[in-house]
């Protein structure tokens, strides 16, 4: 009577063949009592329509007093189809909480460990909205050792639909040069020495000299002359000794850098009309609340609106995407616009490779072409001339 | 004078030996539970009345009624004041 029974009032003559159609198909029945010409008794709601075709083969009246219990509970609610389809989502709602990952906790606060780690989960589809049984976190554990640098340990938890990842970063060693092969300082470029930092090696120039690009400047082979008499003659002992060079040499050279900014550009246009993506958000997890995505190359800027449940912040949330398309296009540009793109791009060149050194010296010489603007610039720079250059000794 | 158990014949032993004789167990005056029961007669609120293979067994008392279970058992619950078991002829077994 586990979902719900039936009281049944049945009246006729005699019960005897109603006791004993019960007796012989073995229905279980409760509270049989014959009470003012009528018998009563209770039965489970699976047996009702057995117990009816009884009574009617029987020719007996029958009659039904009660029914309770759960079959007859959603019985009742098939008019309340709203409880219904509350009830049926509650129940989704508990199975995909328990059983999806809606949320990936990485406790790292570096950037590229984080981003590392999220690239092993992926591939090891542990990502938000995986099924959580099928995800293995010794396995997972082990692959984040393995694969991913910057972390010397890691451990995995899952609690609710919650992957938390603790990692433990590595301590870097401190920098030491583990060099032990003897080295020579050449010069790098064409330049007159200005200033001379030498720790180790023998200096092979001077400053003021002029030196050409692969000169040596500061030599790794140490050779040492010692001059003694034996029996009477003077005899003389040459020491050599090999070491790594360690110093710094600066240097004034000049170096020329030609740009060239033509009329026909290419320019790039975001577009003024705005394509809006929506994503219904739970935890981590990002569902589409769109069919089709566009392709090609956006602009992307993206907000996102928590629901509030009495001033609280709710987990879910919906993030909206603004889309504005990136096109090229080709303009014409004026003589005053492509001098200024090509000095813009002299300002960046400077900015990316010059950043080392001390510009003492600068001179521009503007060309205007047919098709565009030249800019021809000579620099005269100060700073470090030498590379380490590693040599081998002959046995 | 000493008394003796009846000596059984040998369907007797067989059904001893095989369980099939009625079992009635009594709960103070509260429930009588018999086993291997082969109808009900009738049930009211001072009688009722089951068959087993060899007896009717009667129950008398107040607020009586039946609990029938699919393994041929019947359990009598109410307040039970007598219970008395009468032999079937061979006839009315049949």
């Amino acid at each position: 009577m586990l979902f719900g029974y039936v009281d049944f009032s049945v009246v006729g003559d005699s019960y005897n063949r109603l006791y004993k159609k019960i007796f012989e198909d073995k229905l279980p029945c409760r509270n049989i009592k014959e009470n003012n010409g009528a018998l009563s008794f209770r039965t489970s709601i699976e047996y009702v329509k057995d117990i009816k075709e009884l009574c009617e083969i029987l020719n007996l009246e029958y009659e039904i007093n009660n029914k309770k219990g759960l079959f007859t509970l959603f019985y009742n609610f098939k008019k309340h189809i709203g409880i219904i389809v509350g009830a049926f989502l509650m129940i989704v709602i508990c199975f995909v909480l328990s059983n999806v990952l809606l949320r990936v906790r990485i406790l790292s606060d570096d950037s590229v460990v984080k981003k590392d780690i999220i690239g092993v989960l992926k591939e090891n589809n542990a990502y938000t909205g995986s099924y959580i049984p099928n995800l293995n976190a010794t396995q997972l554990e082990r692959e984040l050792k393995q694969k991913v640098d910057g972390i010397s340990w890691a451990g995995i938890s899952i609690s609710g639909s919650t992957l938390t990842i603790d990692v433990v970063e590595n301590i870097n060693s401190p920098e030491s040069n583990k060099k032990r092969l003897p080295s020579n300082l050449v010069a790098k470029r064409d330049a007159v020495v200005d200033k001379i930092e030498v720790l180790d090696g023998q200096l092979m120039t001077s400053v003021g000299s002029g030196v050409t690009k692969g000169a040596t400047l500061v030599s790794g082979v140490i050779t040492t002359e010692k001059t003694r008499y034996k029996d009477g003659k003077e005899v003389t002992d040459t020491y050599t000794r090999y070491v790594r060079s360690i110093g710094k040499i600066y240097g004034t050279f000049e170096e020329t850098v030609n740009v060239f900014q033509p009329f026909d550009d290419k320019e790039k246009i975001i577009s003024d009309k705005t394509k809006t993506k929506r994503y219904l958000k739970v935890f981590d997890a990002e569902l589409p609340l769109f069919l089709t995505f566009p392709k090609g190359n956006y602009k992307c800027r993206a907000t996102e609106k928590h629901f509030l449940l009495f001033g609280f912040e709710l987990p879910v949330s919906i993030k909206k995407v603004k889309l504005n398309e990136i096109s090229s296009e080709n303009v014409k540009l004026s003589q005053k616009e492509a001098k200024s793109k090509a000095y813009s791009t002299v300002a960046k060149y400077e900015k990316n490779f010059y950043k080392d050194y001390k510009i003492k010296d600068k001179s521009i010489d503007e060309k205007i072409e047919n098709d565009g603007v030249r800019l021809t610039v000579k620099y005269k720079l100060y700073g470090e001339i030498c590379e380490e250059n590693e040599f081998f000794i002959q046995k | 004078m000493s008394k003796t158990a009846p000596k059984l014949k040998f369907t007797g032993k067989v059904k001893e030996l095989m369980c099939l004789d009625s079992h009635i167990t009594i709960l103070d005056n509260k429930v009588a539970l018999i086993e291997n029961c082969k109808q009900i007669i009738e049930c009211n609120d001072v009688l009722a009345r089951v068959n087993t293979s060899d007896f009717t067994v009667e129950i008398w008392g107040n607020n009586l009624f039946l609990n029938s279970f699919s393994n041929n058992n019947v359990e009598v619950r109410g307040v039970i004041d007598t219970i008395s078991l009468t032999s079937r002829s061979k006839k009315e077994r049949n």
